[in-house]
Parts: structure tokens; sequence; C-alpha cells
């Protein structure tokens, strides 16, 4: 298992070079630069405008060794990510990278754990139900319902809650981020969408189990509905679900930007969709740097999970 | 420039316009002490949106530094109701009789939110900063600075040629503060007021310290009636009394909130009490009898335009063809019925609000004409008339905007016109790359006129920035190739090349437009101003007949501010149009 380990990690420092070379490179092949586009953006919003001498650019160039050739602040790059010495950011020159990641990446996975955490939980029970009740109406109506929830987009999702819970109800705050009651409506405009694969996964995946022989074997042994379905079928169920779990997750901590931004919420998804169109060379770099760490981290402890609820994997 | 600005009824805002922008110049430079005093204590909270900051410096070029000058500091003068001009820590000033030595009384109970004191020599110090270019290339951001306030070797310095201690700013007194023009200039305490770089910071806590005081909470001191409690990143920041401001402080707390989307939930929901709003909130608005009372419209000074993009193809340069485009386009459809109210038509860069005139100068639909002018040209009915293209910061399909000005020409004309949505980044590299012959046709751009008085807006944009941008754009396609290359010669010097730059476009430019550029020079070198009126009026119909540039409409922003709330008076110069002074706010 740990020589398993080591190579997967070996695997994933080369990966990790490839997807930030590729990265450095569409970058640089993307037109426009920080100054030119928040310059020009900012202009056409107000009467005041920046003052940018040559002095100032030359030392911006220098500062973040934007003269040099590629390969050299490509070189440059991987030097400090290994130290990790990551820079600042174009946007917020006085803030390391770093710092800016600390600080929202932990909003960002909040609302992306509790939104799986709650997709499962509320998916597993109505997975069961619907393989209970298979090709009954209990079986047609718990599908159509969470497929309907699949159907609607987050944001969506989001201002319909806003009217509800904020408008309707006066519960809950429509903008915030600092107290529990804040992550409510976020947590539940992520989540819902996701409740349609994995309750759909979740169904599939027992009935096809409550198919087996060994399933079979238990109900000749005497076993109950209950003796079968959670001593035994759930189990191997659930393997099917933690393959979409993982990647949803990875997925889910760069994409809950649109509930980030309607929600006011400060959480990385924002800052990174902002660096790309900003061309904020620092930002992007450091965020893809960490993205890609974290999926592939991510893929690691599922398959490693895999292991742990599937023996017969680790023998392979 | 992809905004939900949007339509509106041209007598309201002229009503409003008058009501919001007073009566000239006289009127807006008061010289009375401030209306904030008395003793009540503050109370209520207010929460507005406002672009996000990043940096609160107010030397450097932020949307935290105009955070800084609505009421985190204050400087000499600042803005009040309608934009005028109020005094803040000057309590009075006076002009020498050749209007080249502004003289200003200082108050002297003037503190930071620390407690030191606020005298002249801070604001030497802090202007001196503001003008460094060290400064700014010390926080890797650009400078506040308008290049045109004529101060003493203002330019010199922000060019890195001359010393910060040679600026012509001196304190002559514990609270007098000089400050030594090379020319009159009636607009400076516009400039003063308006621009952030003038605000007072304390030497005690700037000197020697890192520029990441500019972005914590803590230390970020300020002299203006609040002080900051938090700043969360991204999502906006918190303001509280500050106990050593001079004058009575109004409220207990404000929210400045970054986060511009569904700001009529965020009003309805009462996380926001002032709310900007998208012209598809405006029917929603509008029908609801609570919200409607609540519902300001205020015209501000952003005007969205189109411009003739450049092309080795020179149809464009043709007068007529140009005319017959602009005369093709009906604004007063495109304000009412596709922005509801939330834009006016505008027939000239500067918003007939500042300058009525302008509607009578500006180009009128007349399909029938434009017609005319394009078979004049050569192509009528558009026959033979190459596709047009419309450049936008769009990234995929037009704005509501665009594809009425698109679907207009279309049928006016019997043109075939394509939309060419692009990012933010390919956009601003599109706008100034030569165009092969194929490329012809318009981008979308907006303008924002800096000052409140049209008459000061236009020397600002045209003289004092070093030179009209429309230059460029009335260059046939080979001489624009060429002056493209000399803008992005790397072996010129900075100098050499504004000069290079500069000279071409004098010798090749259309030869009107740099007649008009003489126009605006005399205006601006021109101190009588009944004269100056009548050549920057000249300028400014002129320039409007050339119709290089096609004004569509100029935002007119549908606020909700709640029924409590009053003394909200928005700076019109800003597209988020936020209070233009907090301090004047209170809540009943």
């Amino acid at each position: 298992m740990a020589v398993y380990v080591l190579k997967r990690l070996a695997y994933m420092v080369f990966a990790l070079v490839g997807v930030l070379f590729v990265t450095f490179w569409m970058m640089r092949l993307a037109p426009g630069n920080f100054f030119s586009i928040t310059q020009y953006q900012n202009s056409m919003q107000l009467a005041g405008f920046q003052q940018m001498n040559p002095g100032i650019i030359q030392a911006w160039v220098q500062r973040w060794g934007l003269g040099l050739p590629w390969y050299e602040q490509f070189w440059r790059y991987l030097r400090d990510i290994g130290t990790m010495h990551l820079g600042t950011s174009f946007e917020y020159p006085e803030t390391p990278t770093l710092q800016i990641i600390e600080r929202t990446f932990p909003v960002s996975l909040l609302l992306a754990v509790l939104g799986v955490a709650v997709a499962v939980a509320v998916s597993i029970p109505l997975g069961i139900i619907a393989a209970m009740k298979r090709n009954t109406w209990v079986d047609s109506g718990t599908m159509f319902v969470s497929m309907t929830g699949h159907a609607i987009p987050n944001y969506v999702l989001a201002v319909l809650f806003i009217l509800i819970f904020s408008l309707w109800l006066k519960v809950l705050p429509v903008i915030g981020w600092g107290k529990p009651k804040d992550v409510i409506m976020p947590v539940l405009a992520l989540a819902l969408p996701m409740v349609g694969s994995m309750s759909r996964y979740m169904r599939s995946s027992l009935v096809d189990n409550l198919r087996r022989e060994y399933v079979t074997g238990v109900i000749a042994g005497g076993g109950s509905s209950r003796e079968v379905i959670f001593g035994h079928a759930l189990r191997n169920s659930l393997i099917p679900l933690v393959t979409v779990v993982g990647p949803t997750l990875a997925g889910l901590m760069v994409g809950t930007v649109f509930i980030e931004q309607i929600f006011g919420i400060p959480g990385l998804g924002s800052y990174f969709t902002t660096a790309a169109q900003s061309r904020d060379y620092p930002m992007i770099m450091d965020s893809t740097f960490f993205y890609a760490a974290l999926v592939m981290l991510m893929n690691l402890v599922v398959d490693l999970a895999y292991g742990v609820l599937d023996p017969r994997t680790r023998r392979r | 420039m992809k905004r939900n600005w949007h339509g509106a009824v041209v007598s309201g805002i002229l009503v409003l316009a008058t009501a919001l922008a007073g009566c000239g110049p006289a009127a807006r430079h008061a010289t009375t002490t401030s209306s904030s005093s008395g003793s009540a204590k503050p109370s209520g909270t207010f929460s507005f949106y406002i672009n996000k900051g990043t940096v609160w410096d107010p030397a450097i070029w932020n949307w935290g530094a105009h955070m800084d000058q609505i009421g985190i500091f204050e400087g000499l003068v600042r803005l009040g109701k309608s934009m005028a001009v109020r005094p803040g820590v000057a309590e009075s000033w006076t002009t020498s009789s050749n209007g080249l030595v502004w003289t200003f009384q200082l108050r002297h109970n003037a503190e930071f939110s620390n407690g030191d004191p606020v005298t002249a020599q801070t604001f030497v110090y802090s202007m001196e900063r503001a003008v460094n270019p060290a400064t700014s290339k010390a926080a890797g951001a650009g400078t506040s600075w308008f290049n045109d306030v004529p101060i003493v070797n203002g330019e010199q310095i922000a060019a890195g040629q001359a010393d910060p201690s040679t600026l012509g700013v001196k304190a002559t007194g514990t609270y007098t503060l000089t400050i030594t023009l090379t020319k009159p200039d009636t607009q400076l305490l516009d400039q003063l007021a308006i621009d952030p770089w003038q605000l007072p910071v304390d030497p005690k806590v700037v000197q020697g310290a890192a520029p990441t005081i500019w972005t914590n909470a803590a230390t970020i001191i300020g002299n203006g009636p609040y002080m900051v409690q938090s700043v969360t990143p991204n999502v906006g920041m918190t303001l509280v009394p500050n106990p050593h401001y001079w004058g009575h402080v109004t409220l207990a707390k404000v929210n400045l909130v970054f986060t511009a989307t569904k700001q009529l939930l965020a009003f309805e929901g009462g996380q926001l009490d002032a709310a900007v709003l998208a012209s598809t909130d405006i029917p929603t608005v509008k029908s609801s009898t609570t919200l409607s009372k609540e519902l300001h419209w205020v015209p501000t000074a952003i005007t969205y335009t189109v411009r003739v993009w450049n092309s080795s193809n020179n149809i464009f340069q043709n007068q007529l063809v140009r005319e017959a485009f602009a005369m093709a386009i009906d604004k007063q459809t495109i304000s009412e019925k596709i922005l509801n109210g939330t834009g006016t038509p505008a027939y000239g860069q500067i918003p007939t609000w500042m300058a009525p005139f302008e509607q009578q100068i500006g180009y009128q639909y007349n399909v029938q004409k434009a017609q005319q002018l394009l078979a004049q040209a050569g192509y009528p009915g558009g026959k033979g008339f190459p596709t047009v293209s419309v450049l936008d910061a769009t990234f995929g399909s037009p704005d509501a905007v665009a594809e009425a000005v698109i679907q207009m020409w279309e049928q006016n004309l019997g043109v075939t016109v394509k939309f060419d949505g692009q990012n933010w980044g390919t956009y601003v590299k599109d706008i100034s790359a030569p165009n092969p012959s194929t490329v012809v046709g318009y981008y979308q751009n907006g303008y924002g006129v800096p000052l409140p008085d049209w008459q000061s807006s236009i020397p600002h944009h045209v003289v004092g920035s070093g030179g009209d941008p429309t230059l460029p754009e009335t260059l046939s396609g080979s001489d624009y190739a060429q002056y493209y290359a000399i803008t992005q010669n790397v072996a010129l010097s900075t100098a050499d090349k504004l000069a290079q730059e500069k000279a071409f476009l004098l010798a090749h430019a259309n030869p009107t437009e740099v007649q008009m550029l003489k126009t605006a020079q005399q205006a601006w070198a021109t101190t009588d101003s009944t004269s100056a009126m009548k050549l920057f009026k000249q300028f400014e119909t002129e320039r409007e007949q050339m119709a290089y540039v096609d004004p569509i409409y100029t935002v007119q922003n549908a606020m909700l501010i709640r029924s409590t709330v009053q003394g909200y008076h928005p700076m019109q110069l800003w597209l988020s149009t936020p209070p233009d002074w907090i301090n004047d706010i209170t809540i009943s």
C-alpha cells in the first residue's frame, strides 16, 4: 500500500508540472494584460484614472519577472512552488497569493463539503426507498422529484430560495457571510442539483445488488429486508456513489463561483474567475496549482477508499 | 463594457438633472462651514453597494481610494449635494489676483482616528507622497493623479524628473496651506474634491511602513467621519464613527457591499438600503406600490458609444457613410423600450443633462436622410457595402443595446452587420491593433465625463490628458499601420514615443479634427470664461458633427433608496452612483 501511494504521489508531481506548463502557456497566449484590462474597464466607470508612468510599469515588470525569457519565468515559478514561496497577485499586490488561498479556500471547501454531505444524506435514503419500491409510484415519484432538482441550475435555485426564505418568510439573509444561517441557502442550492444524479446512482446500484446471488442467499437463509439492505447490499451499493462523490466534491470546490457571487461569499472560486478574466498571472498559476493538486489528491483518496469498501481492489 | 445600463424618459431626466446637478460653478463652490455640526449621537445603519476595493491608500488608484474620499478621509474640500464643493478640513480659501496662488485656512481641530492632528504640513507630506512615483512603484499599482491639475512641478515629479519637495504645495503656517499653479484653474476645487490624491495621511503611521497597512482595517488611519472597523476582501467593509472627527457623525454603522448581483433582492431583504437596479428589474419595481415610492432616477456622466474601428479599408473615413450610420440609430427607442428608462438618448459625449445644447448638435434619427447619404456615398440600399463588424467586450451573444443597433443598421441601411463579441483581453488588444481591409465597422465603448462642468471636462480629456483619443481613428488604413508601429516601438524612450505619436497624428489625422484640437487648446489657454465657453462649445459641436463616435445613451441609474434614508446625494460621475459624502446621510 505504501509503495502504491508513493508511486501515485510521484505521478502527481509529473502531472502537476504538466498542468502548470500548459496553464503558463495558455495564459501567455491569451491576449491583453492585467493593467490594460483593469485600466480600461475602470476608466469607463468613473471620472478618475490611474497614471502609469514608464517607471511604474518597469518596476511592475521587474517585480514579477515578466521581462525574463519564458523558460526562466517558468523555472522561477516551479522553484517558488517547490519552496512554497509564492508571491503576490497583481490585483492584491500587498497580499501573498498563498494567504488569499488560505483565507478563501476553507470557505469554498466548507460550502462544497456541506453541499455534498447534504446531497449524500438525502440521496442515500431516496435511493434506498426507490430501490425497495422499484417500479411503483413511490419509485417514480422519488426519482421525479430528485431529477427535477438535478435539472434546475444551482443559481436558479439560489434565487428561488432567496424569494422563499428571505423575502416571503424573512428568516434568512439575502447576502452575507459569517453566521451559521448564512450557510443554509448556499448549501441547499449546491446540494439539491446533486441529489438527482446521486440518488439515481444509489438506486441503480442497490437494485443491481439486490439481484445478486449473495442477496438471494441471505433471503433464503431467512434474512429480513432490513438485514438484506443494511447488513449486506448497502455497503456494496455505496461503491458507485463514492466514485461520484470524490470528483463531484473536487469539482464543486471550483464550481461554487455563481453561488459565492450571488450570496456575497468570500470563497476562492470568485477570486479564481476574476483572476482569469483580468489576466492576473500569479493568482491564476497559484490557484491552478492548488486546485490541480487538490483534484489529484481527491482522486487518490477515492482510490484508497475503494480499497476500504471493497478489499478485492486492494489485491489488484 | 457590458453592463445593465438602460433606458429612460427625457423629461424626467431633465427635471432630476436640474435637481441633482445644481446650477453652475458659482453655486458649486460654497465656502460656508459644513452642515455636519450638531450634538446628536450617531444612529442607524446604512448599507449600500459600491465597486470592490482592494487597497485603501489614497495615493493609489483603486476603488478603495474612492471609498476613502467619501467618508473615511476628508480632504481640503469634498463634494456635497448636487456635487457642489463643500469645505472639508479647509474652512476657507482665497485666490491671488492672478489666479495662481490658492491659500487654504485649515480648521484647528481636525484629527486622524488615532488622535494625531491634521495640519498644513500633513497635506504637504501627503500630496508630495501621492505625486511621487516611488509610492506607486512600492505598491505595484498606478497613482491616482490628474495630469492636468496645473500645480507647480506636479507633472515633472510624477514623471520622475523633479524632486517631490519641489511640488507647489507649501505650509505657510501650521494651519495655512498654499497651492501654487502654473496657470489659473477655476476648476481646481472640483479636481481636489473629486480625486483622492489630495487626502491627508498620517505621516507617523505611513512613513516607513509597508504598503500592507493599506489593506488592514486596523492600520487604515483616516481623518474622515468614519473609520474602518472591518474589511472582508471581495465581500465588503464596515465603517463606524471616528471618535476624533471634528464635526458631527450621523450614522452609527455603514456597510459597504461589494456584491453587485441581486441588488433588488438584497434591498427587499433588508441587506441594502440603496441599490442600483438592472433594467430587467424595472417592471417589477414599478408594479410594486411600496418599491415604486423608493425608486429614484439618477443620471450619470457615463455614455455608451460606438466608435469607428480602424481598418485598412477607408470606407468609414467617408463623412457621408459615418453620418448615415449615425442617423440610422433610434436612440429614443433604445432608451425607452430596451433599457426601461435606465438610459437616456445621448447626442454627444457630454450628457444632455450636463449640457442641454448637445441635443441640438448631435445627429437625430432620420432613416430617409441616412439612406440618402449612403446612396450618395455610392451604396444605395447598402448594395456593395462590406459586412460591418461591431466589436464588443461581450463574450458570446450581443448585449441588448448592441443587438438593437445592429438590427437598426441592417433594417434601415440594408447593410449586413455581424457581432464580434470578445473577452476583455482580446477586446483591449483588438481595438488598437491594425485591421485588414476585410474588417470594417465600429467598436463599443464608453465615455465618462470627469468633472461636473462640461466645459472643464473637454480640456481635461482632450488637452490635459495628452491629446484627443479620437485622432487615431481618423487615420487612413496605411497611416494607422504606421502610427501603430510607433506606439509599439519598444526601442523608443517614452518621451520620444509620445513626441513621435503626436507629430504623426498632427501630420496625418483628419485635418478638421486637428483643427478642432487647436480650438480646444485655445480654449484651455483662454482665461476669459465667456470666450473659453464659446470655444469649447465650438469644439464640441464640430466633434459631434464628425461622427467618428456615435453616442447611443447616457446611463441613468434606477436606484432604490429606502424611504427612511435622507441626504443620499449620488456621485453621478461614477457608474455605481454611491453617495458623494456618507456623512450627509441620516436615517429617520
